[in-house]
């Protein structure tokens, strides 16, 4: 019984060492660098997804390609492993449209970067030989980087040795009596050299020169195939295309941050939309340029994995408004706010709060980026109803800029509130009143 | 006493009837309490950065269950312009079925105690008889609606909301649609001999419409999407759901063609609905 018992045991313990292991099966991919109207998007469809979905009129690059997949239970997604098998497929890809018109894609070198905008993040794509041209350039730029920082370092001992050199020699003669003005003022000639520069040009920089398909097509649904090398229409690489095209564009949605929380914005896509607040901070806008997309369908053009609403269009951000200004009108009047810089300061106080003030770039920020670049917008409890639009654009823009902005403060009236509610209740109560009365006096004519 | 003259005359005496019982009232109070509590509970919710349904256990517990059902976007669009659409509805579903399923109850407690059978011997048809309880029903609804808008108004005037484009828009579009939903409980109330048979029927038929409806937005689960988005297809000719859908679609999207597409279908399908209650009604009168 012992026995069993320590052999059970031993069995329950054995369990725990062998945790659940992804299983991996090889399956045959597109991979996707998809344009989803503010960068590039990367994703893979997997054997059994039908549908492709893809930006319309935009650069979009597919390849063939053969890995392993497995399941990632912590986030739910299948994820590629593609250190043990990455095979990439040469030939053409074909997508016949709806009246059976074929287009040939040739396979073509690409590259994607990200670099830093003014305002936004931006991506970009290269192809071709300018696609080289840009690695070659970025690899240049690093290499460069790296030639100086070797320079800096070789540079930097030297001045080290020459300073340590300098500082012996100068405790020597003081120790011997002597006069040190000469070496103190050559120590102080002395200038340490410069760091270089990081290459501050991408955010994100550019990939290693890749192959893939440039597709770009008119919106519509579309069947993709792919031709092997011996003419052959590929087994498993049939697909739908789903070209996306936005259903409404260019309209205004705000990117709101709340004074007291600047780190938690919160954003207004529909037009004409209002915006209730306590009114217990003043707000910080940033207009932005956003499309309108079928929920589902932008879902799966960034993630082919994702899910979405088929039957509901979301508003996607595209790019922030340069140099915006608004118009804000109150009980007092219109007035019209620049965008402006300014810069999250946290308080000396033992309050542990920040404040948001002024960017001042020539006096006490100077050498600092602004903490943000938006619309200040003040508030008060006083305030009933603010409206803003954009200023200095077109009619159609400016009309899905506007905005309401509401102060609220707390539930109110609620004693009227109770008695409208009860007012039917009332009505019938008097109704029953009524003819209970007529009732008796009709039965008092009677008797 | 035919025709328009015999609808009228039945139409005024079933409103009375409905008037001077509690019931109607009841129910409308009840309802608007329903339609209160999101409005409540959406302005306690509003922080310094906005709207905020964390702040309100009622309301974070609303939005994630139709965010988790429907999607984000459909909780933004709900509530872009203030609480009062959302609200709009939590009162007026209530309060249809509640008038819808009245009148079926009513109509089949006459039919037994032999009232139509009289009306009908005497000088009134049973369509005639049918039609008056479809306005009844009609006017009931209007009604009600017109207290809840007064109501509700006069509460966004109270805490400075605003009660928004969307829900003058959705209150029409109810108006319009609730013919079709009175067309379908008189058909429910025809179809069959008991008034148990018919509500259950009716209640049914517009469950199986909203599901179907509601399955082809959920974002749960592929399949169930993919399914009921056939349905969907099938049967959103006769779902006042998706006539609703269509024109306040074309509302949003300004699209004049859509909005007068989607009112015509209601339109046509209430006319086709009523001449079905209308000949089950007599096919009946036939057999009896």
């Amino acid at each position: 019984m012992k026995r069993l018992t320590i052999i059970l045991l031993a069995m329950l313990c054995s369990f725990s060492l062998f945790g659940e292991v992804p299983v991996r099966s090889e399956e045959l991919l597109y991979s996707i660098a998809a344009f989803s109207g503010k960068d590039y998007a990367l994703t893979f469809a997997k054997e059994d997804a039908t549908t492709i979905y893809l930006y319309a009129n935009a650069d979009n690059f597919l390849s063939m390609k053969k890995n392993f997949i497995y399941y990632w239970p912590i986030t739910g997604l299948w994820m590629i492993d593609d250190s043990v098998l990455d095979v990439t497929f040469d030939g053409v890809m074909q997508v016949v449209d709806s009246k059976g018109n074929v287009q040939q894609f040739e396979e073509v070198e690409y590259t994607f970067f990200n670099m830093r905008g003014t305002y936004d993040n931006n991506w970009h794509v290269k192809t071709g030989q300018e696609a080289i041209d840009e690695w070659n350039s970025y690899v240049q730029s690093y290499l460069d980087y790296q030639e100086a920082t070797a320079a800096y370092n070789r540079e930097y001992s030297a001045y080290q040795e020459q300073t340590t050199a300098l500082f012996y020699e100068i405790l020597a003669v003081r120790e011997q009596g002597g006069d040190t003005e000469a070496l103190l003022q050559q120590l102080s000639t002395l200038i340490p050299p410069v760091e270089p520069a990081m290459p501050s040009v991408y955010t994100v920089p550019p990939a290693r020169i890749q192959y893939g398909y440039r597709i770009n097509l008119g919106a519509g649904e579309y069947r993709l195939r792919f031709i092997d090398k011996d003419g052959r229409v590929m087994q498993d690489s049939e697909k739908t295309i789903v070209s996306v095209e936005s259903r409404r564009s260019d309209s205004i949605g705000y990117e709101i941050f709340p004074a007291d929380r600047w780190t938690m914005p919160s954003e207004s896509f529909a037009p004409s939309s209002v915006l209730y607040v306590d009114g217990t901070s003043d707000m910080y806008v940033r207009p932005f340029y956003q499309d309108e997309f079928l929920d589902l369908q932008y879902n799966k053009m960034i993630d082919n994995q994702s899910s979405g609403n088929p039957n509901l269009y979301r508003w996607v951000r595209i790019q922030q408004v340069p140099n915006s200004s608004v118009e804000i009108t109150t009980s007092k009047g219109v007035q019209v706010v620049n965008e402006q810089p300014f810069m999250v300061e946290q308080s000396k106080s033992t309050t542990l709060g920040y404040s948001i003030v002024p960017y001042d770039a020539q006096g006490v920020h100077a050498g600092k980026s602004p903490s943000i670049v938006a619309l200040h917008i003040p508030l008060s409890t006083d305030d009933k109803e603010i409206s803003l639009s954009l200023a200095g654009v077109e009619d159609s823009i400016k009309g899905s800029s506007k905005r309401i902005i509401r102060v609220i403060t707390g539930i109110k009236g609620e004693l009227i509130t109770v008695l409208l509610i009860v007012i039917p209740l009332i009505v019938t109560f008097i109704v029953r009143t009524v003819r209970k009365r007529r009732l008796a006096s009709v039965l008092v004519e009677v008797s | 006493m035919k025709g328009f003259h015999g609808t009228k005359v039945l139409t005024r005496l079933h409103l009375k009837e409905m008037f001077l019982t509690p019931a109607f009232f009841i129910a409308a109070a009840i309802s608007t309490v329903f339609g209160y509590l999101p409005v409540r509970g959406f302005v306690n919710s509003i922080g310094s950065q906005g709207f905020n349904p964390s702040l309100s256990p009622m309301f974070a517990n609303i939005t994630a269950s139709l965010e988790s059902l429907f999607s984000e976007v459909l909780v933004d669009t709900l509530f872009a312009q203030g609480p009062f659409l959302f609200a709009l509805y939590c009162a007026y579903i209530p309060m249809l079925l509640y008038i819808c399923a009245s009148s079926i109850i009513t109509y089949h407690f006459q039919r037994d105690v032999g009232a139509i059978e009289l009306v009908r011997f005497g000088p009134v048809r049973s369509r005639t008889y049918l039609l008056s309880l479809f306005l009844k029903d009609l006017v009931s609804i209007i009604v009600y609606i017109a207290y809840l808008t007064i109501t509700f108004f006069i509460i966004s005037r109270l805490n400075n909301l605003l009660l928004g484009p969307a829900f003058i828009q959705s209150v029409c579009v109810l108006a319009v649609v609730s013919v079709l939903i009175c067309a379908y409980a008189r058909l429910a109330a025809s179809a069959t001999s008991s008034g148990i048979g018919s509500l259950s029927l009716f209640l049914i038929v517009m469950i199986s419409f909203a599901i179907v409806h509601v399955g082809s937005y959920t974002v749960i689960h592929d399949y169930i999407r993919n399914v009921s988005t056939i349905l969907s297809w099938i049967v959103r000719w006769f779902s006042p759901f998706y006539f609703v859908t269509s024109v306040q679609t074309g509302l949003e999207i300004q699209s004049f063609w859509m909005v007068v597409a989607g009112i015509l279908g209601i339109l046509v399908v209430t006319a086709l609905v009523g001449f079905v209650a209308i000949w089950t009604e007599r096919h009946k009168e036939t057999r009896t």
